[in-house]
């Protein structure tokens, strides 16, 4: 109880003290996180993807062993040499996963973080105005929530052309009116609450008040959609393979890999079922770590 | 001037067998499938006077009773009008409910249908008049027969509307003699006319509807064997027989359309029996079909030519030794076994094998050592060069994969894929905004596939290529005015001959047809060109 | 409140002339025409133009929208370039199908989402907080193309339950439910519990507990009335998805709905029918919306004081 006074104390203190209170606040979040078990194997898996992804050329030869076809040696069942057996032009499965890594979080990860800040930022803001500028922030996002996220991404990829850079844009336009309403939805009832209209009564700008005292608020709901909207844009690029738009191959990337396997369903069940459960299982970790972040970060429980 | 009498005559007399063989009255054996048309299911019918509940639906384990099929298929049809799609989703159910004048027969000849017998006179003007004689009796779904205004109406109709027209630029001033005679021109002496009376846009419908309005998308009425009762949209269509029929009712009364876009899923219905017929099999699924004692599988080598087509257009390619050094180098058994499960075979010359005019003479196989030397000669440093090859779909992303990997691995190429959606890769395609892409032909004669692939007039559109080639024009143009069979494979031999050498894009495969069914349901047929007759179907 | 529900129901005017626009500019402008879609592979250059001729495609794209939107004021929303029909039949007929299928799952996952991650909340960071959660995860994760033709394979195939496809009987909605539904539970399922958590930890929780509450009172009469705010929110949202990403469960189950039909229009660039399928999903997902936001003001008495 003292040391939550405490901490409320060097919030309401004026801008120098800011800085300190900033590194309070990451320090006690890790220390949080770190009491967390369940939020630790997320980190710990989510590190080992990372290292995957960045180390991806020194466990497998891209050219010889990721996108080097060998057809005498197609649709090969789990084995020793080939833990995951091998795809319908004989390239090893756990090669491909493992170069899938790079592709498929820097997508993930890179459309999320644009759908984050823009949608994020404008849903604070009609959430905190409300009235007049909710309901014309709100109206354009409903414009673009109306076009389903499939539709609008099949367009701009149509438009632009397939790349994973077009992909990253079309991914990330389509999830950004979610977080607009997600953010608003959270922001709607922090508003009133005692603490804001506190700052507001000691004078504290609009500007000030959504970005020091709303958001921070409000990232509980923010983060478990940011971790569910991940693992929803990896579907979605096997959805968009699936029509035809995705990734174009050799390159590996998980959502492909798992759209062409399908074909190969009834025969072959491992083509799907491993890209199937590494997306599975990234998705699981970011949603572990993700957790745990909500809880770390959630003002109410320091 | 008079064409000889006895050409015309013996002419005659083969109509008249063939079109007891082509439209299978019931006491005749199939046609032989020639060459081209070889299905799994080659014992002979014999079609005993048998009812068909002489076994209990039961143990048929048909979907719904032993006087209805239900069949399945991937793509529903955009039109159930005949003149208004050019889909084979819609032809499939237009070869339901309405005739042609004359019809391929199960060996891709045209055969009389709904005319009885053809002559044909040249004229002074040096154009060509044919006269039809119909059919007397044939009478339509709504009870109503049909005369010589139908087929006028209906042939007219078909010049002024897009999705068919080029199946009705060979014939011109269709009059009715008489009510059972109709006679046409063409432009001198025309190959083609036979095979465009086959296509479905020059089905015929009753004249006085034509004229009213009539919405035959919602009513269908034709002479075919069957009409459509109901059509549940994106969902099924229904069809009862038609008791008038010309060659006798069907005995499958009832045959139910249904629509099951997935092949994973159509197998699992077809394994299931809640349906008996599956028109397009999935090929990942053809071991489990012909592991299953109750259901058989059609296996028929398809008329669908498929290549790696290359813009001719585009440097290097416009080098005939690139282009060579190219199709020597791919591994075509690699691309049937990687894109078709094997089913298919490996395309054996530049024109569909299986077609009246294929000849392999001076086509390249799979050579390395060719294709080095082919590389060698052309004096181009093919590791310089680097191309984008569009892929529209996972059967042509999957041939594409083995070709990238080919080219790269012998000349050291730079190939990226690019995926696109149908509507991009059409237009992307007929507009030569391209270098390569996987793409294919399907045609049920030799000469619409030669005037459509490589003749000059297609640029922008069909000819993909963008072959531009005087000669090979104008045999085309002779292989089109050649009305003798005999004399007129001798010239498309020689064009596959010609286009061997020229080795304008790279042949990959020719798709087979897959079909399954339930083994109780007999009389089932496919043909080279992937057509079916439900009307002789029947449950044994 | 009425006076609100009419002026939301005025404002979706301008969201419908919004979306018509963006979506017939980006389908014009994509790459791919639709005379030559329709034509296909074997099309000649003169039928090419004959049917643009026929399709009006020749004239601008602003002359192009002016029209449609002018037919569409009146209530007519043209002609499908592929198959020539009405887009108002080929998409009402379409339309009850897709909104049966999305209420169906819709309702099945709440029904296994809300107390999943209720109970997973009150008993957090136990072992069946761990389980319910992986357990919701299971769905999101797995592809409805994968997991539907399993279902297939279990229960039309191996048990023989249950059709494998079509919509021909009333059952015959069970396995494309599950199969769309399943992918929901986790999404509800966790901002119920992550919200529920919020609230529980609440000083209006404590307090009642303090003064002798029994735990269960507690849970159902003040926390989840707060903690359901997020999880409307997520409802509405996902009802929205629902009504477009079925797409992939009625492909899998040969389900007669729109989203197939959105989705071969948007390939064959068959414009009038991608609009006709676009203001109908506006028109729901905004009807839902205002549903979401009144819903809001039953559940959170200090939001319905604004309307």
């Amino acid at each position: 109880m003292a040391k939550k006074k405490q901490t409320e104390t060097v919030v309401m203190t004026a801008n120098g003290e800011q800085v300190i209170k900033k590194q309070n606040l990451a320090l006690e979040t890790w220390r949080r996180l770190a009491k967390n078990w369940s939020a630790m194997v997320g980190l710990a898996i989510v590190i080992v993807l990372v290292l995957c992804a960045v180390f991806a050329d020194v466990l497998y030869d891209y050219d010889t062993q990721v996108i080097k076809q060998n057809i005498s040696n197609r649709l090969q069942a789990p084995s020793g040499e080939h833990p995951m057996g091998t795809d319908e032009v004989g390239r090893d499965v756990l090669a491909r996963i493992v170069h899938g890594s790079r592709i498929s979080l820097e997508i993930g990860l890179a459309a999320n973080v644009f759908s984050l800040t823009v949608g994020g930022i404008l849903g604070a803001i009609a959430g905190f105005y409300g009235h007049r500028v909710d309901n014309i922030i709100m109206r354009i996002m409903d414009v673009f929530l109306a076009i389903p996220g499939t539709l609008l991404a099949i367009c701009i990829m149509a438009a632009l052309g397939s790349s994973i850079f077009n992909l990253i844009i079309a991914l990330a336009v389509s999830g950004t009116p979610g977080y607009a309403r997600i953010v608003r939805g959270a922001v709607l009832p922090v508003r009133d609450m005692e603490y804001v209209e506190a700052a507001r009564a000691i004078g504290c700008t609009n500007k000030r008040i959504i970005f020091k005292h709303v958001i921070p608020n409000s990232l509980a709901p923010v983060i478990v959609q940011a971790t569910m909207h991940t693992a929803t844009t990896i579907l979605t690029i096997a959805g968009l393979s699936f029509l035809g738009l995705g990734i174009s191959p050799p390159t590996p990337e998980w959502g492909s890999m798992l759209s062409a396997g399908r074909a190969y369903i009834r025969g072959y069940a491992y083509l799907t079922t491993f890209p199937g459960l590494t997306i599975m299982i990234t998705i699981l970790a970011f949603n572990l770590l993700g957790d745990g972040l909500r809880d770390a970060l959630d003002p109410r429980l320091r | 001037m008079k064409k000889s009498v006895k050409i015309l005559a013996l002419l005659l007399a083969l109509c008249m067998l063939a079109s007891m063989a082509a439209c299978g009255s019931k006491q005749e054996t199939p046609a032989a499938p020639a060459n081209n048309g070889s299905s799994t299911e080659t014992k002979t019918e014999t079609k005993t006077e048998t009812k068909p509940e002489a076994k209990p639906a039961a143990d048929l384990h048909c979907a719904v009773d032993a006087e209805t099929v239900v069949v399945c298929t991937a793509d529903e049809t955009p039109s159930v009008t005949c003149r208004d799609h050019n889909a084979v989703a819609g032809g499939y159910v237009n070869h339901l409910t309405y005739e042609t004048l004359l019809a391929l027969d199960r060996a891709l000849a045209p055969q009389p249908c709904l005319a009885e017998s053809y002559t044909y006179e040249e004229q002074a003007d040096g154009s060509v008049l044919w006269t039809f004689n119909l059919r007397h009796g044939v009478k339509y779904h709504n009870g109503a027969e049909m005369k010589a205004e139908d087929v006028v109406a209906s042939l007219e109709e078909a010049k002024v509307m897009p999705k068919v027209a080029t199946y009705a630029q060979s014939f011109n001033n269709v009059t009715a003699k008489d009510d059972y005679t109709v006679t046409m021109t063409t432009d001198g002496p025309s190959a083609s006319l036979l095979y465009d009376l086959c296509s479905n846009g020059n089905s015929i419908c009753p004249a006085d509807l034509i004229k009213s309005g009539h919405d035959f998308n919602v009513e269908p009425i034709g002479t075919g064997p069957y009409k459509m009762t109901e059509w549940k949209i994106s969902e099924s269509l229904t069809f009862v027989a038609h008791e008038d029929y010309l060659r006798g009712a069907p005995q499958i009364k009832t045959v139910i359309w249904k629509i099951i876009p997935e092949g994973s899923a159509r197998t699992i219905a077809l394994q299931a029996h809640e349906v008996d017929y599956v028109i397009e099999l999935d090929s990942n699924d053809m071991k489990l079909v012909e592991d299953d004692p109750n259901l058989t599988l059609m296996n028929i080598d398809g008329l669908s030519h498929n290549w790696l087509t290359i813009n001719n257009e585009v440097k290097p390619f416009d080098n005939k030794l690139v282009r060579k050094a190219m199709n020597a180098a791919i591994n075509k058994e690699d691309v049937v076994t990687v894109a078709l499960n094997g089913a298919g075979i490996v395309a054996p010359g530049q024109t569909p094998y299986g077609q009246l005019g294929f000849d392999g003479t001076g086509y390249d196989h799979y050579d390395v050592e060719l294709a080095k030397k082919y590389a060698a000669e052309s004096g181009v440093d093919m590791s310089t060069i680097s191309f984008d090859i569009i892929c529209s779909d996972d059967t042509k992303r999957r041939a594409a994969q083995v070709v990238q990997d080919n080219l790269t691995s012998l000349f050291g190429m730079n190939i990226t894929l690019s995926s696109m959606d149908l509507a991009t890769y059409l237009s992307e395609t007929a507009a030569g905004n391209f270098e390569g892409f996987i793409g294919g032909y399907t045609s049920s004669d030799m000469m619409s596939f030669l005037k459509g692939v490589y003749h000059s007039s297609n640029i922008n559109a069909s000819n993909k290529t963008r072959t531009n080639d005087p000669q090979l024009d104008a045999m085309i143009e002779k292989a089109l005015a050649t009305v003798d069979n005999a004399a007129r494979e001798e010239v498309l031999k020689e064009c596959s001959r010609y286009l061997n050498e020229l080795c304008c894009q790279i042949p990959l495969y020719q798709k087979a047809t897959l079909s399954a069914h339930n083994a109780n349901l007999q009389g089932c047929f496919t043909g080279a060109s992937g057509r079916f007759w439900v009307e002789e179907w029947y449950w044994e | 409140m009425w006076k609100y529900i009419l002026k939301r129901i005025i404002a979706l005017i301008p969201v419908i002339v919004g979306v018509t626009l963006i979506v017939y500019f980006i389908m014009s402008l994509a790459p791919g025409d639709p005379a030559t879609t329709i034509l296909g592979d074997q099309a000649t250059p003169e039928a090419i133009a004959q049917l643009r001729e026929e399709m009006g495609l020749n004239d601008p794209i602003i002359i192009q929208y002016a029209r449609y939107m002018l037919h569409l004021a009146r209530g007519d929303m043209g002609t499908s370039y592929k198959t020539k029909k009405p887009v108002s039949i080929e998409v009402f007929s379409r339309f009850p199908a897709t909104a049966k299928l999305s209420v169906m799952a819709i309702t099945f996952s709440t029904i296994l989402a809300i107390p999943l991650g209720m109970l997973a909340a009150v008993k957090q960071n136990s072992f069946f907080d761990g389980a319910s959660m992986i357990f919701a995860l299971l769905g999101i994760s797995m592809p409805i193309f994968w997991f539907g033709v399993l279902e297939q394979l279990l229960f039309s195939l191996k048990l023989g339950w249950l059709p494998s496809s079509g919509n021909d009987y009333w059952y015959s909605i069970i396995l494309p439910a599950i199969a769309l539904g399943f992918h929901n539970i986790a999404s509800v399922a966790r901002i119920t519990r992550s919200s529920m958590l919020e609230v529980i930890r609440q000083d209006y929780i404590r307090t009642a507990r303090s003064k002798g509450v029994p735990y269960g009172t507690v849970i159902r009469r003040h926390a989840l009335r707060n903690a359901l705010i997020p999880t409307v929110t997520v409802l509405g949202i996902q009802i929205g998805a629902l009504l477009a990403g079925s797409t992939l469960t009625e492909t899998v189950f040969a389900w007669p709905g729109m989203g197939r039909f959105m989705i071969t229009s948007i390939s064959g660039r068959d414009i009038p029918s991608v609009l006709g399928c676009i203001i109908i999903f506006t028109l729901c997902f905004s009807v839902v919306n205002l549903i979401v936001d009144l819903a809001y003001g039953f559940i959170d008495p200090r939001i319905k004081g604004q309307y």
